[in-house]
């Protein structure tokens, strides 16, 4: 794991110390050199604000100052509770590792009779493992009442033809074996990390899922409120008496370009037949679209309503040029996990 | 739990004292009274060991109806044995207290708030923690067998443990993890399908079948 750093500030407050007497510390561990108290810069400590010379510690850096405090101001116990305190840092900072792993590593997630189902890939992405030890680990679970994984509640293999999904609890059974087998402490923290995590992790990206869809709808109303409830092919407009039925159109189609979905750049207003015809066009509603085909088929189709082609031209420039984005999990449909 | 026989010079009874103090009335027929004070547990050995006044009494015995001493010596260590102390049913408040720990939380409303609890329980139908029966579902799941509900008896409880209730396949099918073979495993799902089978009009009983079934595909799955 990466160097930890402590401000001084967090420092000072674990310490039960003022911030003064800390920047006095530090004053006396620089004036005299080659004695006992010594802080290198680098080793024990960085500098974060060249101007004051604010610094940010180490773990070294910290346990030399806790050292100096329960030795020359009978500070008893505090050696210790800066121990606890560097232990509690490193561990929810490796767990904020082992959510980040999660996060990028659960494009597979869907849930099904209320419980939500990882790919045996992502799962295995999620321990830093290999298939086989997974398997491995699956096998040896089954020996305790505890761990045994059972069908369809910890594992499935219905829901993706000869692909398995584990479930969470599954994970989390799975997380207490390979913590158990593994013999190197660092990974049988992260895997027993995965297994605490796991669930509230889920928890927050089913939430984001969620409201990404709420967001989603809000701009197609936002962007028909711009376009004055006004077809921006036929110029049709909402009438009393014939009523005319609109969509948002994603100009870079959704499915494709997810991180553009929620953008109100990104859409058009324009009446439903004229969605279904564009669809219809590109091949059904499952293919993917840019603004260049939008383009094409208002050229095609209405070649007189040259304007839109204009403001298109302006919306592409506008968006730039995306690329198609890799799956990810908070780009899934609400539709898959809940 | 230990047992050993305790007998009174003076008096026409005897006991058995277990080794955590509790007295039991052997099943032979003799009065005990609450007057006698159990032995010290650390005196016993471990083994039933009928002391003298027992064995004395089942010498007379075996004489006057004719029975091998051997048998009734036998009936008197099953009866030991097979001595069952009471219970002490755990209560809300310990299981409350059993869960709180497990998901790391001091009350009810931070239980419920916690999102590591809110995924867990996401699988519990009619989970309701304003009922006692909304905690021991909670325990049953996460933290293990009521002390209540071992060796309970009744429909879905197959070698002392309730099938709807606990996911313990190994306990329901009677086998030792570490010992037992895929073919034990099988021969015991097929004797309790036997049993359990809904074709069979005497014992069958789906419910239960389905979940042996469940139960048997993941002792025998191959990760």
């Amino acid at each position: 794991m990466a160097e930890i750093y402590i401000t001084s500030q967090r420092l000072a407050e674990v310490l039960k110390i003022a911030p003064e007497k800390l920047e006095e510390i530090e004053n006396h561990f620089d004036s005299i050199l080659d004695d006992e108290w010594e802080l290198v810069e680098g080793k024990d400590y960085k500098i974060v604000q060249q101007s004051t010379g604010l610094r940010e510690y180490t773990t070294s850096g910290a346990y030399a100052v806790a050292e100096y405090l329960e030795k020359t101001q009978q500070s008893r116990g505090i050696l210790g509770i800066i121990r606890k305190f560097i232990s509690i840092l490193k561990g929810n900072i490796r767990k904020a590792f082992v959510k980040e792993k999660i996060l990028n590593n659960c494009s597979s997630l869907v849930r099904r009779q209320n419980y939500f189902f990882i790919s045996e890939t992502d799962v295995v992405a999620i321990f830093g493992t290999n298939k086989a030890y997974l398997r491995k680990m699956g096998e040896a679970a089954k020996k305790n009442d505890q761990t045994i994984l059972l069908e369809n509640i910890d594992y499935a293999d219905f829901i993706q033809e000869g692909v398995r999904f584990y479930s969470l609890s599954g994970i989390d059974k799975l997380s207490q074996v390979i913590a158990q087998h593994h013999t190197k402490k660092n990974r049988r923290d992260w895997c027993s990390d995965v297994g605490k995590v796991i669930q509230p992790q889920v928890s927050d990206i089913v939430d984001q899922i969620i409201k990404r869809e709420k967001s989603i709808q809000s701009i197609k109303n936002s962007a028909k409120k711009r376009d004055k409830d006004t077809c921006q092919v036929t110029l049709q407009r909402k009438a009393r008496i014939k009523k005319v039925q609109f969509a948002a159109h994603h100009l870079y189609s959704a499915s494709q370009y997810p991180h553009l979905a929620a953008s109100v750049e990104n859409l058009i207003t324009i009446t439903t037949e004229v969605h279904d015809h564009f669809h219809q066009f590109m091949g059904g509603f499952d293919k993917p679209c840019t603004v260049d085909d939008f383009i094409k088929f208002v050229k095609h189709y209405y070649p007189e309503n040259t304007q839109v082609v204009i403001w298109l031209e302006h919306q592409k420039k506008v968006l730039g040029n995306p690329q198609p984005s890799q799956p990810h999990v908070l780009y899934l449909p609400a539709s898959k996990v809940c | 739990m230990k047992f050993i026989w305790e007998f009174s010079n003076n008096l026409p009874f005897y006991a058995v004292t277990i080794t955590d103090g509790c007295k039991v009335k052997p099943s032979l027929g003799v009065f005990m009274p609450t007057k006698t004070k159990p032995k010290a547990a650390s005196k016993s050995t471990g083994e039933i060991v009928l002391n003298t006044y027992v064995l004395n009494e089942i010498s007379r015995l075996s004489e006057i109806h004719g029975v091998d001493s051997s048998v009734l010596e036998e009936f008197a260590k099953f009866v030991i044995e097979k001595y069952k102390k009471k219970v002490k049913p755990i209560t809300q408040t310990q299981m409350k207290q059993a869960i709180y720990t497990y998901f790391d939380v001091a009350t009810t409303p931070l239980l419920k708030k916690s999102p590591r609890f809110q995924m867990a329980t996401s699988g519990i139908d009619g989970l309701d923690l304003g009922k006692k029966d909304g905690w021991e579902k909670l325990y049953r799941k996460f933290i293990g067998v009521l002390p209540q509900e071992e060796n309970e008896k009744g429909r879905g409880c197959i070698n002392g443990i309730n099938i709807f209730k606990y996911d313990k396949p190994w306990r329901a099918f009677g086998l030792d993890p570490k010992k037992a073979t895929t073919e034990d495993i099988k021969s015991t799902y097929y004797r309790l399908s036997k049993i359990y089978h809904p074709d069979n009009k005497d014992t069958g009983d789906s419910e239960v079948f389905d979940r042996l079934t469940l139960f048997y595909k993941s002792l025998t799955e191959k990760f």
